[in-house]
């Protein structure tokens, strides 16, 4: 079963189309994997209990020739911040701990249409606000390659996941870097998609400026088709956009003849370790002997995409996590002893037991920057910055096609290292945040190892809309570097 | 930062250690974010949202939902079709 764990959803397809498998064979493979390493890795805060009834569905519709849809069969995680109907959805948060969806995401949906198998739903940072995956309330999730190190985050869970063999394909979401760093630092493909492809509703808000889910895979490939799925304009996401959905999987290109690939000069500093750098380095070569012309580009205004990105995602979610106040829904602090005084005792005693530390420090930090006195230093000045940034892209796009980068300064760091240094954690993210604050979609791709056997990913970012290049970019370094290392547990 | 007034803004409990570890940090991450004040944004509009996508307008039409039982199942407490709270005056 070790290759059918170690494969590709387009290897998968065409076992499944060749009857030389049934999907509930598949999906026990999986869960014997999640069962095997879930108590170590923690990727998975929940499995879905109907799986095998669900797959033994699918069996027979394969015996009659009848399992069509572009993902049939093929078994997948989903971030546990994507409601599924009738599973749990806890955001990795006590204040959601007992929380079951009344109704499906629309990226869960059209998945399912296209005849997904759900295994459960993967870890991640409480409310996705974290880089290591070591805040989520149901405990630390570990990196595959090495379980001294963290898996990045928040979409730890969904990356160590298909890091592990334990789902063919997984579902994260990136807020600041949420997806791309952790496929970086578990060496496998992760995509943010251009903000407005992919609706946001059903999926638990951390900051709506910025949010949006993507597939974390093991090839380009899979990454491209899971994205053509999930994207397209939702009714019941007026942030979507109306622009049409290309087949993205089914034109991938190696050749890059005709394609100019910009090197933001302020992204190669000199807190890139050598190991980093040495893999970015190489794939600018690959990239050059495919065709591309590469030149150097210039924005001078990201050095200032961290605190931009803090100011507008701390407010935005000190907003949107107001809505857990212990009266509808989720946690409610136990009154019966000691009774509340008053409607705001009610509250802030339920928030204060049902969120963690992380989540309160972002949830201060926001309010204090949207209040009185501050409103206009903080929150507008980010917002007035962040157009800047955004600008100063698209110009940049005027002379590029996609631009490279690495994805952080170095790959994994080990779990304990940051988590008391707010600024160092955060700073993690310098390389990444850029790319939500514009809209902008972006990937990671692996590109190699350390010399400590980590991963370390290449992030390619393009103009609005322009995913296609980016997926063409990163099909070549792919098929040029052919990567075949797993870790251990696989 | 007057962390206690904050905190009471954002209905939220801290226990003293939390307050007394967020009042140290915040003074570093204030700082960190102090550097934008040099940028020039001089007559440049905020910008909310990232894409310039005119936002999708729909009929606002009322839709059989099926979903409230379970909507009311995952309250802490309920009362027929109400969501109840304990007395808190």
């Amino acid at each position: 079963m070790s290759d059918i764990l170690k494969s590709s959803i387009s290897e998968l397809k065409e076992k499944l189309d060749s009857k030389q498998v049934k999907p509930s064979e598949l999906a026990e493979a999986y869960l014997g994997q999640i069962n095997k390493l879930n108590s170590d890795i923690n990727a998975y805060i929940s499995v879905n209990e109907s799986l095998m009834d669900e797959a033994k569905a699918l069996d027979s519709k394969q015996e009659k020739g009848e399992l069509s849809g572009k993902l049939a069969g093929i078994p997948l995680g989903i971030k546990d911040l994507l409601c599924v109907k009738g599973q749990r959805n806890t955001a990795g948060s006590k204040i959601l701990e007992n929380f079951v969806a009344p109704y499906t995401s629309t990226v869960s949906q059209k998945l399912l249409d296209e005849g997904a198998l759900v295994l459960g739903k993967c870890n991640l940072d409480e409310f996705a606000m974290g880089s290591s995956n070591e805040t989520s309330y149901y405990g630390k999730v570990k990196n595959p390659w090495n379980y001294e190190y963290v898996p990045g985050g928040s979409s730890g869970g969904s990356a160590a996941a298909v890091a592990a063999g334990m789902a063919a394909a997984t579902i994260g979401t990136d807020t600041g870097g949420s997806v791309r760093q952790p496929a970086s630092f578990c060496g496998i493909v992760g995509v943010k998609p251009t903000y407005g492809r992919v609706s946001r509703y059903g999926i638990v808000a951390f900051a709506s400026s910025l949010d949006q889910a993507g597939p974390m895979t093991r090839t380009v490939k899979d990454a491209a088709l899971m994205s053509e799925v999930i994207s397209g304009h939702d009714p019941y996401d007026q942030t979507t956009a109306q622009e049409a959905v290309p087949e993205w999987s089914k034109s991938l290109k190696q050749d890059l003849k005709g394609l100019k690939i910009g090197l933001p000069k302020e992204y190669f500093t000199d807190a890139i370790t050598e190991d980093t750098k040495k893999v970015v380095d190489n794939a600018i070569e690959i990239v050059k002997k495919r065709g591309a012309e590469v030149i150097e580009v210039s924005l001078p205004l990201v050095k200032h995409a961290v605190p931009v990105y803090y100011l507008v995602a701390t407010s935005e979610a000190s907003s949107n996590l107001s809505r857990y106040d212990g009266v509808r829904y989720g946690y409610r602090s136990d009154f019966s002893k000691k009774p509340a005084e008053s409607l705001e005792e009610f509250y802030s005693r339920t928030r204060g037991e049902g969120f963690g530390s992380e989540v309160k420090r972002r949830i201060i930090l926001g309010t204090y920057c949207l209040s009185s006195g501050y409103y206009d230093a903080y929150y507008k000045k980010a917002c007035q910055v962040r157009r800047l940034i955004r600008d100063e892209f698209m110009q940049a796009f005027n002379s590029c096609d996609v631009m490279l980068s690495p994805v952080t300064t170095s790959p994994a760091f080990k779990a304990g290292e940051r988590i008391n240094d707010p600024v160092q954690m955060y700073s993690n993210d310098i390389f990444t945040t850029s790319t939500n604050l514009a809209g902008l979609p972006g990937m990671s791709v692996p590109g190699g190892f350390s010399q400590e056997g980590l991963p370390i990913g290449i992030q390619l970012t393009a103009a609005h809309f322009q995913e296609q290049k980016m997926f063409d970019v990163a099909y070549s370094i792919e098929q040029e570097l052919q990567l075949k290392e797993v870790p251990n547990v696989l | 930062m007057d962390i206690d007034n904050v905190a009471k803004l954002a209905r939220l409990t801290l226990s003293e250690e939390e307050s007394k570890a967020f009042t140290e940090q915040f003074d570093s991450i204030l700082n960190y974010f102090e550097q934008i004040k040099n940028v020039d944004t001089a007559n440049v509009e905020p910008m909310v949202t990232p894409t310039d996508i005119a936002l999708y307008l729909r009929k606002d039409e009322a839709k059989e939902w099926e979903g409230s039982t379970q909507v009311l199942e995952a309250a802490p407490e309920t009362s027929g079709q109400l969501f109840t709270v304990p007395p808190v005056v």
